[in-house]
C-alpha cells in the first residue's frame, strides 16, 4: 500500500517536470540531422560566425610572426647553449688550475 | 674547438639551406584557397617532423642508458630532449598562427593538436626529472622518453583514427609540384640544422660529463674540501 502511494507521489513529481523538460528540448533528431552535411559538420549560420564578415586576417604578419617565432627561438637556445658552455669551460679551466697548482 | 668535417658539412648545408629555403618558399605558387598563410606548412611540419625526429633519438639514448647503463646514452638523450621541447614549441606557435586564418580559431582541443601538446609537456617533464629528481632523476626521466616517443606514431595516425579537423597526412603526397621543392629543402634544412644543434648540445654534455670528472678526482684529493661540489 505504502508502495503505491510512494510510486504515485514520484510519479506526479515526475510528470510535470518531464513535460516542462520535453518543452525546453532541442528540435527533433530529424531537424537537427538535416543541418549536417555528409560529413556530418555542421554550416555556422552568418550571425554566429566566429570571424565578422568584414574581419581581415593580417596573413602577411602571421606568416612573418611563426618565421619570426623559430627563428628567435633558435637564436636564443643557440645562444643560452653558448652560455652554458662558456660556463662550464670558464669552471674546468678554474678546476684544472686548481688541481694543477694545489695537487 | 675543433670541428670534425663531416659535422662542418652538415654546418655548411644547413646555412645553405637556412638561405635557400626561404627564397623558394617565397616563390612557391600560393594556395588557391588559404592564399599566403599557407606558407606557414613550409616550416611547420619540418619542425614537426624535427620534433618527432628528436623523441624518437631520446628514447634510443634513454633505453641504451636503462638497459646498458650508457652514460652517452644518457648524454645524448638528454640533449634530443631538449631540442624535442625547442621544436614542438615551434610546432605549437606556428599551428595556431596558420589555424587562425584557416579554422578562425587559434586552438581547438582536437585529438592532433591535444596530443602534440601533451608529448610536449611530457618531454618538459623529463627535462624537470633529470634536472630535479634527484639521484633517480636520470632513470626517472629515461622512462617519461620512452613513453613520450610511443606517443609519437599516435601523433601521426591521429588524423586517420579519429575525426579531426586538422589536415590529413596526404597533404604532403599530395602537394602541388611548383610547391614540392621549397617543401622537401625545407624539411631537409631542418633535418641537417637538427643535427647541427644536437651536435653542439652534446658537446656541453661532455663538457659537463668532464667537469664531473674533474669534480671527483678534486675531490679524492682532498682539494674540494668545504666547498660544494
Amino acid at each position: 500500500m505504502m508502495s503505491r502511494l510512494w510510486c504515485g507521489i514520484a510519479l506526479g513529481l515526475f510528470l510535470p517536470l518531464a513535460s516542462a523538460r520535453a518543452e525546453e528540448a532541442p528540435p527533433p533528431v530529424a531537424v537537427e540531422a538535416s543541418r549536417k552535411d555528409a560529413e556530418g559538420f555542421e554550416p555556422v549560420p552568418p550571425g554566429e560566425a566566429m570571424m565578422g564578415m568584414g574581419e581581415v586576417l593580417p596573413a602577411t604578419r602571421l606568416v612573418a610572426g611563426a618565421y619570426g617565432f623559430i627563428l628567435g627561438a633558435l637564436v636564443v637556445w643557440v645562444a643560452s647553449v653558448a652560455m652554458r658552455a662558456r660556463k662550464v669551460e670558464a669552471e674546468l679551466v678554474a678546476l684544472r688550475t686548481k688541481i694543477e697548482t694545489q695537487g | 674547438m675543433k670541428l670534425r668535417p663531416p659535422y662542418l658539412l652538415a654546418v655548411l648545408v644547413a646555412l645553405g639551406g637556412v638561405l635557400w629555403a626561404p627564397w623558394l618558399i617565397v616563390q612557391a605558387p600560393r594556395e588557391p584557397i588559404m592564399g599566403l598563410v599557407q606558407k606557414i606548412f613550409y616550416f611547420h611540419v619540418p619542425c614537426a617532423w624535427v620534433c618527432f625526429l628528436s623523441a624518437f633519438v631520446c628514447a634510443g639514448g634513454a633505453i641504451a642508458y636503462l638497459f646498458r647503463g650508457s652514460e652517452r646514452g644518457e648524454r645524448l638523450a638528454a640533449s634530443a630532449a631538449e631540442l624535442t621541447v625547442l621544436f614542438g614549441l615551434c610546432v605549437l606557435v606556428t599551428g595556431p598562427l596558420w589555424a587562425r586564418k584557416a579554422w578562425g580559431r587559434w586552438w581547438e582541443w582536437d585529438v592532433r593538436l591535444t596530443s602534440t601538446l601533451l608529448l610536449w609537456m611530457i618531454f618538459i617533464a623529463y627535462l624537470f626529472a633529470r634536472r630535479y629528481g634527484g639521484a633517480g632523476g636520470k632513470r626517472l626521466a629515461a622512462g617519461l622518453s620512452i613513453f613520450g616517443a610511443a606517443n609519437v606514431p599516435l601523433i601521426y595516425l591521429s588524423v586517420s583514427i579519429w575525426r579531426t579537423i586538422h589536415p590529413k597526412t596526404s597533404v604532403v603526397p599530395t602537394l602541388d609540384p611548383g610547391m614540392r621543392p621549397a617543401f622537401w629543402v625545407s624539411l631537409l634544412t631542418f633535418t641537417f640544422l637538427y643535427f647541427v644543434l644536437l651536435g653542439a648540445r652534446l658537446g656541453l654534455e661532455r663538457a659537463r660529463a668532464a667537469l664531473d670528472a674533474l669534480h671527483l678526482a678534486a675531490e679524492d684529493r682532498g682539494l674540494l674540501d668545504g666547498e660544494h661540489a
